[in-house]
């Protein structure tokens, strides 16, 4: 019996300690998730509880055909993506050309960014100015480590988007650092 | 599929294996790599396991609760029916069933129109009230 059978045995058995070792052991997952789609601060932590209300309510459906942090991430994609409908939030498709990205990376930075000293903090930031699409990608993999398949499962989208996706994203990425690097070497 | 020299470079700085850092792309693409696996500014309390059981039960004992409630109420209705067909000596007189027989259509009506209200109230009524 794997780590995660057991844990979820005991789970169903009623055991409460159980479930809170589960959310200790993915809580940074789900913050990570929700915190890169919604910016709303008030609501975060609410949405990661409900994240997992819903696991602790639906972990008789878990079928250990994948592992459960990708289960947990797509119960907190999902719920991040329904909270985002519900608020009118733009979640439109990105088009299959490099139009996106080239609009992106020719547009002029914030003056939030332009002026942060920290390179971290600028990437971060820009990274809240990409697609929603393009931010899930990149946190489950950069972040929490989920393989291409895995996110796949977690956003329902297909490996090669996904993969797709996160190239595009880091291209992007990297021209907009590219430029605050030349303008850091050239004042 | 052949891979481009963008998508060849993220590889080899995923892998560690892009050296020359004199070049601008691999140094962007590096300092992309160091940044986007830092931890975000958003952090959840350190009581949050807690806080989340604590719903959990609450949750749980607040439904139980309501289902009591009803119960209880649906008890109490019946009982005080049945006590007051017995002290009031009430008997059902179904006389005024033969007479509504010859009015299906307003029923039919009122049944449609119903529905149609219901209908209403769930495409605009609600979804606007959410959607504010």
């Amino acid at each position: 019996m794997t780590d995660d059978q057991a844990l979820v045995s005991r789970i169903i058995g009623g055991d409460r300690q159980a479930f809170k070792v589960l959310i200790k052991q993915h809580e940074k997952l789900v913050a990570h998730m929700i915190g890169r789609l919604v910016k709303n601060k008030e609501e975060r932590e609410e949405l990661c509880q409900d994240v997992f209300v819903k696991v602790y309510d639906r972990i008789g459906e878990f079928n250990f055909k994948s592992r459960l942090s990708t289960w947990i991430a797509t119960i907190a994609y999902r719920q991040a993506i329904n909270f985002m409908r519900k608020h009118k939030m733009p979640l439109t498709d990105i088009p299959e050309d490099d139009s996106f990205s080239a609009y992106f990376v020719a547009g002029e930075n914030p003056e939030s960014i332009v002026s942060d000293q920290d390179m971290d903090g600028v990437v971060s930031r820009l990274v809240d100015l990409l697609p929603p699409q393009y931010k899930v990608v990149l946190t489950l993999y950069h972040l929490d480590g989920l393989s291409y398949p895995e996110i796949g499962e977690a956003t329902g989208m297909p490996e090669g988007t996904v993969k797709n996706y996160l190239f595009r994203a880091r291209s992007i990425l990297k021209e907009k650092v590219k430029q605050y690097l030349g303008k850091e070497a050239w004042p | 599929m052949a891979m481009t020299n963008d998508e060849d470079l993220q590889m080899k700085v995923e892998a560690g294996q892009a050296f020359n850092t004199d070049q601008a792309d691999v140094r962007a693409y590096q300092q992309v790599f160091e940044s986007l696996k830092k931890e975000p500014d958003f952090v959840l309390p350190s009581a949050f396991a807690d806080n989340v059981l604590k719903r959990i039960t609450k949750g749980k004992s607040s439904l139980t609760g309501e289902y009591i409630w009803l119960s209880l109420g649906v008890v109490i209705m019946l009982l005080g029916l049945i006590l007051a067909f017995v002290y009031a000596g009430l008997k059902i007189d179904l006389s005024l069933l033969k007479g509504a027989s010859g009015m299906k259509g307003i029923f039919a009506f009122g049944i449609i129109f119903t529905v149609f209200l219901h209908w209403l109230d769930r495409r605009f009524l609600k979804h606007t009230h959410t959607a504010g």
